[in-house]
């Protein structure tokens, strides 16, 4: 599989590391209702037969989190982005 | 023990301990050698990270005080030191540079006196060891190291890529048409040494030691 | 002899000598071991896999499924070699496979009368018969009488590698099809690979006798390689396999660099493993010719139609002297016209049609060939092929040959295609699967597409070839397509003759007959997928090349369902087997994984260290002296000398991690449970982070350098994990911290000195003027200093064995001066290197935690550590390990353990059950999870999570280790042993 990384150009994708869907936002810890929302964050996940964003790293090469938009039917990655956003982005 | 590719990774006979760095000196198949590898220790390296929200500040005292265009992606840069000592940067990821000196200076010391407002310097001098290849034999090399496109057309002079080979991580810069430098960690060194040699016998290889020769 | 006199594209100026069975024979450069044999007329080669039936080469190809040798000997032997891919070489050494005592008399093929306990559903109802009639009669017997050839007698001695490959344009053959696909891309200006895993391009131009452009169709194919590999963007790669299809327009193949000699030459790999990563490709594999299944058709001497012609035309060898031809189609006829041309006696060809084209008929009558329209073959006799029975109608002819000829049609070899999921569609009109969907990427030309005349193949081989280069940037050229042969493919379905007389095999190399095909029907077992499992139809090393259409067409048959409802069994990759050795490559023996080696690795060598690996790492484990009989001496004597004096250890692999910017201390205070934003500049402190669940995750201690400047310690083992969810921290969760990360594990060795005596030790290696004073630098302090005379470096006064001790840091290239350094100092007080074995000892007596505690199910509670945690912030893990499942007070938690009797042995991994209770998991309370010997107090300590631990010391409970014979009584203590009130530390 190859990993089209903004900053490497495309790459193996032994190179990066996989953490799953990049939907989940970490909740607000003080706000009423965090243990729940906690319990969603780190458990709960979607399984979308489909095109998901999905956060990798890029462990051997840039050492960015990325969002990569992959089908999990067939595998086929149609793009990648940085993780952070695009105004922290230094370039 | 004779001298084979298929020895090299797993004897115990000199030269070819395993743990121990591959010794200076030709390998494999006699004659011209096909690959050149001169590894060097004597370099100076730094690593350089924007501060959040100093780019264009960066940029310009960069510009100013050495001369160099940072680059934005994954390519070198030569830049001047102070005391008129030359380094290059090369992007290895957003906001992230390697400068590496072919004099062995305080080289962390010079850019943290000019960027350190803008950058974190951190020194990194002694964290790689460079292996310079040359030969006609370097493409067909690489193409058993890397998993990555180097035709000229993709991967020209001044390219670099932070990558993997064999399980150690790698930085490979493309000095010019003929030449690539290869940077691997210190404690792999010795490791990426029987690698780089087993891959490279049948074209002959020849090592040529720098100042260091590894741990032991 | 049948070699013929003339013809082939072998050369025969150059004889090249083989051996089979021990028997010395003779081949030119250009054979095969099959065409080799065949020439010295060997037919008989090898003995079946379970009944032990004498078999002969069907094939010329890939696809074979019986010629199976062993080949080489010794170290090198490798069975199942088929001998119809094994190009010959000077000594070449081949053994049959499964005869005993011999493969002329073979006493096992008794196996035969016992065929009816051998066939369908074999294992399934073995398997279910009590397993004392399986141990004692079954394995035995099929042990002995089954499997296929013998392993290699030691380890390879040749190398194997991988390499990488990047095109615009893969075309995967080297036939019509894919040589114009190559062609066209190249000429268009796209940089093209064109893998063929023949040693000679050209596919069936080299088997067949087409005219091309007026030349041979050899001479073509030659051509068309000279001038392609003249380009500067082709790479022609032959003895090339690409055997299976990756995501991202990746596919593997295999390229045999030395399998073609007798051993590699020096230097060079035996077989390379390449990943070819392709903007576009083609498919251009060609097709495989199908057998019709008949009684007795396994018999050496019946051969696929096309394989005669190949051995005609290729290898300029007569298959058989006198030829009969068994078909449903055209083109077997162009086949037995072709033997005939080559002087092949073709006494008969049978088609199962009733009705022939004219052009057929007329030109076997001008050959003189008889032909029986509508015949079939009804069975066969001799030991090697004597004589066939062609039934018509009412009527039997019995023929006397030595050879048969058999054709029932092609198949398309649509494996590629299927890598990605495709399922192949079934095409009437040609009684084949075609390509369905294909990956994305790859396209389908020639005969792997179903188009199987010459013509059609050069039509397809352009528009594949012009559209790929389109796709990838490129305007494919104007070409003129070669003049070739539209031949005609017509064909009439047919896959067994029913009623034939003796066994009928469909999978010969797995002997699943006809008849067991009904069997599993029979049995209910209807479905391909389960037809395969219960017959073993195609689960051979040839994975059904030849036997799967066959065989599910006689299953639809029986089912009357139709071929296209009945589909296909999915095929995976790889297309040919691969050998582990290739998909290795270098990854093997001590190189089976790289070693980091610390910066004193060449010194302790020297001492006379033993190693051991610690993830990546080679770090010192202990070192022995002279007359020490065992490890445990050593390390004893290494922790005594600590614990008395000083020793010395290098801690460089903990990971090491810079973080400097004004938000370095409020991004500390997230990721750690304990506060850091307020640690004093030089000063350290012992952190704990979890992960988000609320389990730990790494410990160590951080050091604050400056006011924006902190250095991080990890353990060494999740080193890289912890870098990379600290990335994960300031890139996802909070990118609006100014925190700037580098990794200085490679860039600082780090040597620890331990013991009463290492103030004395420190002093001798800093720069004069120095202070490292207990009030200049306290426990925990922090200092940036020079030592050898100038050398920066960093000086911790911290300690993981409860000693008064620093962790000195130096640039990594200066780690083994100061170890040098350091035991020339501590010569005084005889300083002691000491090794990871008596790092855990005296962690252990310490109660400090190590990996074996941090398993990733504790949490800071069950550690002893959640007193550390703040509550005055948030922090990673925090909400989660506030669950009830967390802080229940019933949860296993560290405590200490020792023998009641002070003389019995403790083991990590015994689990706590009561004294006198059972030990059942119903009283399980926990379990050891480190123990050592303690050579301070004389007896084995351990550490454990033990159900409400800490409030359980001076209790007596059981450790319980039934795997290794131990049931200690022990008693619970607190998990410190030594020093609790950590007076040594401060001293």
């Amino acid at each position: 599989m190859r990993i089209p990384c903004p900053y490497c150009g495309p790459r193996d994708s032994s190179e990066f590391s996989y953490l799953g869907d990049a939907a989940p936002t970490r909740p607000d810890p003080a706000a009423p209702g965090a243990e729940d929302a906690f319990f969603d964050y780190v458990y709960l996940r979607d399984n979308p037969a489909g095109p998901l964003e999905e956060l990798w790293f890029h462990a051997s090469g840039c050492r960015q989190w990325l969002k990569v938009l992959r089908d999990t039917r067939t595998h086929l990655i149609s793009g990648a982005v940085f993780a952070r956003p695009k105004a922290e982005v230094a370039r | 023990m004779a001298e084979t590719a298929a020895n090299i990774m797993n004897v115990t006979d000199k030269p070819f301990v395993w743990t121990r760095p591959v010794a200076p000196g030709l390998h494999g198949t006699p004659g011209a050698p096909g690959v050149t590898a001169l590894w060097r220790e004597n370099l100076a390296f730094a690593t350089l990270t924007v501060r959040r929200g100093q780019e264009a500040a960066l940029a310009l005292a960069a510009a100013r005080e050495h001369a160099v265009s940072l680059p934005d992606g994954p390519f070198a840069a030569q830049g001047k030191g102070h005391q008129g000592k030359g380094f290059v940067c090369f992007g290895t990821g957003p906001g992230r540079w390697l400068a590496c000196s072919e004099e062995a200076t305080d080289l962390a010391g010079d850019l943290a006196a000019t960027l350190g407002s803008t950058a974190t310097v951190t020194a990194q001098d002694d964290a790689y060891v460079a292996f310079d290849l040359s030969g006609p034999c370097v493409p067909e090399l690489l193409a058993k190291l890397v998993a990555i496109d180097l035709d000229p057309t993709v991967f020209p002079a001044g390219s670099v890529a932070v990558t993997s080979t064999a399980h150690m991580g790698l930085m490979l810069w493309k000095l010019d048409a003929d030449r690539v430098r290869l940077l691997v960690g210190t404690s792999l060194a010795a490791s990426f040494s029987r690698t780089l040699a087993a891959s490279a016998l049948e074209y002959g290889f020849r090592l040529e030691a720098g100042r260091g020769t590894g741990r032991g | 002899m049948s070699r013929l006199a003339t013809g082939g594209l072998i050369d025969r100026s150059r004889p090249l000598a083989f051996t089979f069975d021990g028997r010395r024979y003779t081949g030119f450069a250009g054979d095969t071991l099959a065409s080799a044999l065949l020439a010295n007329d060997v037919k008989l080669v090898g003995r079946s896999f379970k009944y032990h039936r004498p078999r002969g080469i069907v094939s010329a190809g890939p696809e074979e499924p019986n010629a199976l040798v062993e080949l080489r000997s010794g170290a090198r032997r490798e069975p199942n070699s088929r001998a119809t891919v094994t190009e010959l070489y000077e000594g070449l050494e081949a053994t049959s496979q499964n005869r005993w005592p011999s493969l002329d008399l073979d006493i096992l093929s008794v196996n035969r009368l016992v065929a009816p306990f051998l066939g369908a559903g074999f294992y399934y109802k073995t398997f279910m018969w009590p397993s004392s009639f399986w141990e004692k009669l079954y394995e035995p017997f099929i042990r002995r009488a089954a499997g296929l050839g013998r392993a290699a007698e030691g380890d390879d001695p040749d190398h194997y590698e991988k390499a990488n490959a990047f095109c615009d344009v893969l075309v995967i053959g080297a036939g019509p099809a894919g040589l114009m696909a190559a062609k066209t891309a190249a000429l268009a200006g796209a940089r093209v690979i064109l893998a063929d895993e023949d040693a000679l391009p050209g596919g069936r131009l080299n088997a067949e006798t087409h005219e091309i452009d007026g030349a041979p169709g050899h001479a073509f194919a030659a051509a068309t390689i000279a001038e392609l590999g003249a380009l500067p963007n082709v790479r022609i790669m032959t003895r090339t396999s690409v055997f299976g299809v990756y995501d991202g327009g990746t596919y593997g193949a295999l390229e045999r660099v030395s399998d073609h000699l007798r051993e590699p030459l020096p230097f060079q790999p035996r077989q390379r493993l390449w990943r070819i990563v392709a903007r576009r490709a083609v498919l251009a594999a060609g097709a495989i010719e199908r057998p019709i299944v008949f009684g007795g058709n396994d018999r050496p001497g019946v051969m696929a139609a096309g394989a005669v012609e190949t051995y005609a035309n290729r290898y300029g060898v007569a298959a058989a002297k006198r030829l009969a031809v068994f078909a449903n189609n055209d083109g077997a006829w162009r086949s037995a016209f072709a033997a005939r041309a080559a002087g092949i006696e073709v006494a008969a060809i049978a088609d199962v049609r009733p009705t022939i084209a004219p052009a057929l008929l007329e030109r076997a009558k001008a050959l003189g060939i008889r032909v029986i329209a509508g015949g079939v073959v009804a069975g066969t006799a001799g030991k090697t092929l004597a004589r066939i029975d062609i039934a018509s109608g009412s009527r039997t002819d019995r023929i006397a040959v030595d050879g048969l000829a058999v054709s029932g049609g092609w198949s398309p070899n649509v494996h590629l295609t299927c890598h990605h999921g495709g399922r192949p569609v079934w095409r009437e009109d040609i009684a084949a699967f075609v390509p369905g969907a294909l990956p994305p990427g790859l396209s389908v030309a020639g005969a792997a597409g179903g188009t199987f005349s010459l013509a059609g193949a050069f039509r397809e081989g352009f528009e594949a070839g012009a559209a790929a280069a389109r796709d990838t940037g490129f305007a494919a050229p104007a070409l003129d397509a070669p003049r070739a042969e539209d031949e005609s493919v017509a064909l009439a379905a047919f896959w067994h003759v029913a009623g034939s007389r003796g066994p009928a095999f469909v999978d010969p190399q797995n002997d699943v007959t006809a008849k067991d095909v009904a069997i599993a029907h029979k049995e209910g077992f209807r479905s391909v997928e389960l037809l395969k499992r219960y017959t073993t139809l195609g689960m051979a090393t040839d994975q059904g090349k030849t036997s799967n259409v066959t065989g599910l067409a006689i299953m639809a048959e029986l089912t009357g369902a139709g071929i296209e409802a009945t589909g296909t069994t999915i095929f995976r990759p790889p297309f040919t087997p691969v050998a582990i050795g290739a998909l290795a490559g270098h990854h093997r023996g001590t190189e089976f994984r790289p070693v980091r080696l610390t910066p004193t690795h060449g010194w302790a060598d020297e001492q006379g260290a033993v190693f051991i690996e610690t993830g990546a790492w080679l770090r010192a484990q202990y070192f022995p002296r002279a007359g020490e009989s065992d490890w445990l001496e050593s390390v004893n004597r290494e922790v005594k000398a600590v614990r008395s004096g000083v020793g010395m250890i290098d801690v460089s692999t903990f990971g090491k991690i810079d973080l400097q910017g004004p938000d370095a201390g409020v991004f500390l205070d997230r990721v750690y449970i304990n506060t850091f934003s307020t640690l004093a500049i030089s000063k350290a402190r012992y952190g704990v982070m979890l992960r988000e669940d609320g389990m730990v995750m790494d410990d160590g201690t951080t050091a604050r350098l400056g006011e924006q400047h902190y250095v991080m310690t990890t353990t060494t083992a999740n080193a890289a994990k912890v870098f990379q969810h600290l990335e994960f921290c300031l890139q996802v969760l909070w990118p609006e911290l100014d925190v700037q990360l580098a990794s200085i594990s490679e860039q600082w060795a780090q040597i620890a000195i331990a013991g009463p005596r290492a103030r004395e030790v420190l002093v001798g290696v800093v720069d004069p003027g120095t202070d490292v004073s207990d009030s200049a630098l306290p426990f925990m302090g922090v200092a940036e200093a020079r030592v050898l005379g100038g050398v920066k470096a960093r000086i911790f006064r911290v300690s993981f064995s409860g000693e008064l001790g620093y962790e000195i840091a130096v640039p990594a290239r200066r780690g083994e001066d100061l170890a040098r350094a350091l035991m020339a100092a501590g010569a005084p007080f005889d300083i002691t290197p000491y090794g990871v074995e008596a790092l855990g000892v005296m962690r252990i007596e310490k109660g400090h935690v190590s990996g074996n505690e941090l398993s990733g199910q504790t949490t800071a509670g069950d550690l002893g550590l959640g007193r550390m945690a703040s509550t005055k912030k948030d922090y990673v893990g925090r909400i989660m390990a506030a669950r009830p499942g967390l802080t229940d007070p019933e949860r296993p938690s560290l405590a200490g353990f020792r023998p009641v009797n002070p003389a019995e042995r403790l083991r990590a991994g015994a689990h706590f059950v009561p004294v006198g209770g059972p030990a059942d998991a119903a009283h399980d309370q926990g379990y050891m999870t480190s123990v050592a010997y303690s050579p301070n107090l004389g007896h084995w300590i351990g550490l454990g999570l033990i159900r409400r631990g800490q409030e359980r010391i001076g209790e007596k409970v059981r450790a319980h280790d039934p795997v290794r014979g131990g049931d200690v009584e022990v008693e619970i203590c607190a998990p410190c042993f030594l020093d609790p009130k950590g007076e040594r530390l401060r001293g």
